[in-house]
């Protein structure tokens, strides 16, 4: 059953007087209780695209077309007041930086029910036993103290698991976790997807992992898409994508993965000729081994699926050509 | 904020100066009589001096041209002077805080008009716009007689909107900063208000801001003081007194309230023999600024000690 469905997704930024497409023509969905991870490399759209689907863009941003339907309302047509019905209660996220993404002069209590007195889902009086619930809940063996603490007096482990708290306080049916591990050591990293994968399972939630680990995605996705420019260039469950990568660019972020036991001099990169220039810092790519002449980065891609669940973008329809 | 800020000896040294000479004006009918007009100097009958006297004929300030003794005056003058001025500056901050919050949240296409608005007023000279709108008041005071609380309360008004533009920009920049941090976005992502977030996050974020404003629009207020009273503009109006020499007196307007600027408008021409009667307030002047540079610079170590405790 599907819980969110993205369909040809366009967001752009506007910068002085240009308009700059951040997203173009995004579309995948996410089923009930399913891990799907998003796997790109910085500015590729990502982020951008969990925060169109909580309609939080920088003023500066505008989705320009497509829909994103959540249990079958397109909240882009929804208005403020229902929209703000969804965030945090139906649709919550975690944030990359827990240093930044709680307020420092808040105490972590007061943060932590703020979702839940907004949503009004339990009286006043019974928000600091349920914050405190939470706090034990997510393994804070001391959360009558945390509760009465402020986020600099906190690791960042601490921090991140404070994030959770507020993201699974409303108990929503699906977590945006934008990059939620990227400031962490790896030991705290593990303890913190553990955490919320043991909630994933105990509630059915459904995660859009955001992520530029790989290492992750094969240990916590079910589905993964990777993006590139604003684009998803290739989409498979976790197996397949892992077995038989297709698209260049998702070869070339795999050999970039250190392999213990292939030892080399140097790290593998990809070495992508530089095309054109697109919105958002993003580029089309266009590695070396990409034998296509200028004409083919400049033809309009498609998502073509080379075999069931497994989708590729090519930039013309005869993809065993390019594939080669 | 509330108690690092006592620990701060800027802060405590400031404050108890400012409060000091606002306490004293208060207390000052208990210990001074008042002012009295003194303009001839006699010794064994004979005349030898006119006022303005010397400091060290009157110690310890000497007197104004009318005679007066300084001492006694700027004692008196403290009370009006500072808390009108703190009155100036709280409710232009309170003011710019108010409208910066829907400029920032609404305005978003006219904004980069009226920021280019907004600055261009930034480099009018502020004591000349303040002197272009008080003026018709004190003629019309001085042809139909305003009432005390009227001309006080419609001075303040236009001296609290002269300042409140530019603080309105510098506001909705500041709140512009602070909304887009990433807290505030994980706060709308859990389906919180705008207004939610103002009240939540984004006022209290800016309270320390809105003292610290507070207190550089308080110096601000009493430099256009200053000004004004050169431009012989006397906040609370004027009074006639006499003036002149043994052989004819004529009317002069005086401040009403003897603020300092008044002092400084109604003494300007002594300034070159005896310049006691000018550098005497704008000393006392000086030593408000200096106390209320002491409260900021306390309040600026206090705040970037809270920031680099919330980074850590």
């Amino acid at each position: 059953m599907k819980l969110l469905e993205v369909q040809n997704l366009k967001v752009s930024f506007r910068s002085r007087k240009e308009e700059l497409n951040a997203i173009d023509d995004i579309s995948f969905s996410i089923n009930k209780g399913e891990t799907v991870a998003l796997i790109g490399e910085s500015g590729s759209g990502k982020s951008v695209t969990s925060l169109s689907v909580l309609g939080l863009l920088p003023k500066n941003g505008r989705v320009v077309g497509g829909h994103i339907f959540y249990e079958n309302k397109d909240l882009l047509r929804l208005g403020k007041k229902e929209l703000g019905k969804i965030r945090g209660k139906q649709i919550s996220m975690i944030f990359q930086d827990a240093s930044i993404s709680l307020n420092p002069s808040m105490k972590i209590g007061k943060q932590i029910t703020q979702g839940l007195a907004y949503h009004r889902i339990i009286a006043r009086k019974e928000l600091k036993r349920e914050a405190l619930r939470l706090l034990a809940k997510v393994g804070f063996h001391k959360p009558k103290e945390v509760f009465n603490q402020y986020p600099g007096q906190l690791s960042g482990g601490m921090k991140q698991r404070v994030l959770i708290t507020m993201a699974i306080s409303c108990n929503p049916q699906l977590i945006i976790a934008d990059e939620p591990t990227t400031a962490l050591d790896v030991t705290t990293q593990k303890q913190i997807l553990d955490l919320m994968n043991d909630y994933k399972q105990s509630t059915n939630t459904s995660i859009l992992l955001i992520t530029h680990d790989f290492g992750l995605v094969a240990e916590y996705a079910d589905r993964v898409m990777v993006m590139f420019g604003g684009k998803i260039v290739e989409a498979a469950d976790v197996f397949t994508l892992f077995k038989k990568p297709i698209h260049p660019y998702t070869k070339g972020l795999m050999n970039s993965i250190p392999k213990i036991e292939e030892p080399r001099n140097h790290l593998q990169t990809i070495k992508d000729a530089v095309i054109e220039e697109t919105a958002y810092e993003g580029r089309i790519f266009a590695p070396e081994t990409f034998s296509a002449d200028e004409k083919v980065y400049h033809s309009p891609s498609t998502l073509i699926e080379v075999e069931p669940g497994h989708h590729v973008r090519f930039f013309n329809e005869s993809s065993e050509v390019l594939i080669r | 904020m509330r108690l690092a800020i006592w620990k701060q000896p800027q802060f405590l040294i400031g404050s108890f100066i400012l409060l000091s000479m606002i306490i004293l004006s208060f207390m000052s009918p208990l210990f001074f009589d008042p002012p009295q007009e003194v303009k001839y100097l006699y010794e064994d009958g004979k005349l030898v001096d006119v006022a303005p006297f010397s400091p060290s004929q009157v110690p310890p300030f000497g007197t104004d041209k009318f005679g007066r003794n300084l001492l006694t005056l700027l004692i008196n003058g403290a009370k009006y002077t500072l808390l009108i001025a703190i009155v100036i500056a709280v409710f232009r901050v309170f003011l710019s805080g108010l409208f910066a919050i829907v400029y920032h949240h609404y305005n978003v296409k006219l904004r980069p008009l009226l920021e280019d608005l907004v600055e261009s007023t930034i480099f009018v000279p502020t004591s000349i716009l303040a002197y272009l709108l008080l003026a018709p008041l004190a003629v019309k005071q001085a042809q139909e007689g305003i009432g005390f609380f009227e001309i006080v309360v419609i001075q303040c008004i236009i001296l609290i909107f002269i300042g409140v533009p530019p603080l309105i920009s510098i506001f909705s920049k500041d709140m512009g900063r602070i909304t887009r941090k990433e807290h505030i976005v994980s706060t709308l992502s859990l389906g919180a208000k705008h207004r939610y977030v103002y009240i939540k996050h984004v006022l209290p974020e800016m309270g320390s801001r809105f003292l610290l404003v507070i207190a550089q629009q308080i110096i601000q207020v009493l430099i256009l003081l200053a000004h004004l009273g050169v431009l012989l503009i006397f906040l609370g109006g004027v009074k006639t007194i006499l003036d002149g020499d043994l052989l004819s007196t004529h009317e002069v307007f005086v401040s009403l309230t003897g603020e300092w600027s008044g002092l400084i408008g109604n003494n300007f021409q002594e300034i070159v023999h005896s310049p006691h009667v000018i550098l005497v307030p704008l000393g006392f002047f000086s030593l408000t600024i200096f106390s209320m540079n002491l409260i900021i610079n306390g309040m600026q170590n206090t705040m970037k000690k809270i920031e680099r405790g919330a980074g850590s």
